[in-house]
């Protein structure tokens, strides 16, 4: 079964994506979350070192998936995976996915057992699936 | 594998008299009545078809923790499942994906008609009618 | 006679850009509220005081690509914004180039920031005039790799990159953004300096001023 890691640049927003996500995956799933800057994490803004620890804290071989918010998120998540030795980062993957839904579309899914880039497929679909009926 | 005798077309059924099940979640219509069984056909014994009508009963509507519960259950199916919210006029979506399955905003007392085809198509309109 | 720049002196060198940022925040802030969202003065600040308060704790860090990692670790968790794993990565890649230890010559000090840049080209996707800090920091490598190649001293070497970052960070002003946030005012981003390559600028203001003196402190 895969694990999750949420990127955000706010620790409160990490932390409540995370809880919305556990929520749908039940407690198979392992899940970590690297909010905000170093220390208190209270300065908003993301470190790869931060999200190095948290993808160290979930690595199976099953592999994990990066979710992240946006801007700099994907340049430390990026720099993250480099700092990583060559075979834990293989079974790593930064996904295109937005936040909220993809974190709760990938939970459900790693969940149920599906493999990495089929969960990241599902995840990366809420792209493309608008939220209100009829506008699609 | 239980392989069933496939129906002709698409059945609908009429779920009516819903019960409130206790713990407040999407309840289901514990007394669906079963298909009605049709003649055997050999050259698609594989493929059954089947639709519902099912009353959404949870006052908060179906929300994204039961949305979790009718997608896990679906998946568990080879049949290709889908729902339309019958209230609102909605088109038919996966329900398989939870994405989709919100976009039906569903809400108390709204008629959603599921739709299996597939080899398992019985059984998993069987078990997701347990869950609203 | 090759001239040598210790890790001293770049210690110094690194002091010196950290004070120059926090005495311009207020200058970078205005820029960045002109096409971005206000933050890279304050996000430079604090990842400089961070820098700051490293590199008075970390004076026996003799080993140069080691001081080199270290200074990148302390922008990567201090800085904040697109510019913490930017200047990050331009420091992480600038300590894997080649060095004589606990000194560089002016060739190897001149690759060091090849390898920074080209870093920060892969790691920002940016191109030059994409109104970026590649604007800046590209043809300040350009000018000092053609000085050295002339066999040009240090303080020559510097002061061209110095004049070519210079030049750089003004021709921001003239092109339209097509990275980062102030990408999303197209055509509106034409008129304004860009704050990333106005930090950047720093760089070898500072380093023009600082490694050019033999056995700074």
């Amino acid at each position: 079964m895969i694990s999750l890691v949420i990127v955000s640049h706010s620790a409160k927003l990490a932390a409540g994506v995370h809880e919305l996500a556990a929520q749908m995956a039940g407690d198979q799933v392992g899940i970590s979350q690297a909010g905000g800057l170093s220390d208190d994490g209270e300065q908003l803004g993301t470190d790869a070192f931060r999200i190095r620890s948290a993808i160290e804290e979930v690595w199976c071989e099953d592999g994990v998936l990066l979710l992240m918010d946006l801007g700099s998120s994907v340049m430390s998540a990026e720099m993250a995976l480099e700092m990583l030795p060559e075979q834990q980062r293989q079974n790593c993957l930064l996904s295109n996915a937005p936040l909220v839904e993809g974190a709760i579309v990938a939970a459900l899914h790693a969940s149920l057992g599906e493999p990495l880039q089929a969960v990241n497929a599902v995840a990366e679909a809420a792209l493309s699936t608008p939220k209100l009926a009829g506008t699609g | 594998m239980e392989i069933r005798p496939s129906q002709a077309g698409p059945q609908e059924e009429r779920l009516e008299g819903k019960t409130q099940h206790q713990d407040g979640g999407v309840s289901s219509n514990s007394h669906a009545p079963l298909p009605v069984d049709q003649p055997a056909q050999p050259e698609s014994s594989l493929q059954q078809s089947k639709s519902v009508v099912v009353t959404v009963s949870d006052p908060r509507g179906l929300h994204l923790r039961s949305g979790r519960d009718v997608v896990r259950t679906a998946s568990q199916f080879q049949a290709q499942i889908t729902a339309a919210n019958l209230s609102r006029n909605s088109n038919a979506v996966d329900l398989k994906s939870i994405l989709q399955l919100m976009q039906l905003q569903a809400r108390q007392g709204h008629n959603l008609q599921l739709a299996a085809s597939g080899p398992d198509a019985d059984a998993a309109i069987e078990a997701l009618c347990s869950l609203f | 006679m090759a001239q040598e720049i210790t890790t001293k002196q770049l210690r110094k060198w690194l002091l010196v850009y950290a004070a120059r940022i926090i005495e311009n925040e207020d200058h970078l802030t205005k820029l960045d509220t002109a096409i971005g969202d206000a933050d890279h003065g304050v996000n430079m600040r604090r990842g400089m005081g961070k820098l700051q308060e490293r590199l008075q704790v970390e004076r026996q860090s003799e080993d140069i690509s080691a001081f080199l990692r270290s200074v990148a670790m302390t922008l990567i968790s201090g800085v904040g914004g697109a510019a913490g794993p930017l200047y990050g990565t331009f420091f992480l890649r600038a300590a894997t180039s080649p060095t004589n230890g606990s000194s560089i010559d002016l060739p190897q000090l001149t690759q060091m920031f090849r390898y920074g840049l080209d870093g920060l080209q892969q790691r920002g996707k940016a191109q030059a005039d994409d109104k970026t800090m590649i604007d800046t920091i590209q043809p300040a490598v350009e000018a000092m790799e053609a000085a050295v190649a002339a066999h040009q001293s240090a303080a020559v070497v510097l002061a061209a990159a110095r004049q070519a970052a210079h030049l750089g960070m003004k021709h921001t002003i003239e092109i339209e953004a097509r990275k980062g946030r102030a990408s999303y005012l197209g055509p509106h981003s034409i008129g304004h300096q860009d704050p990333g390559a106005t930090s950047a600028y720093f760089l070898f203001e500072t380093a023009a001023e600082v490694l050019t003196i033999t056995g700074a402190d």
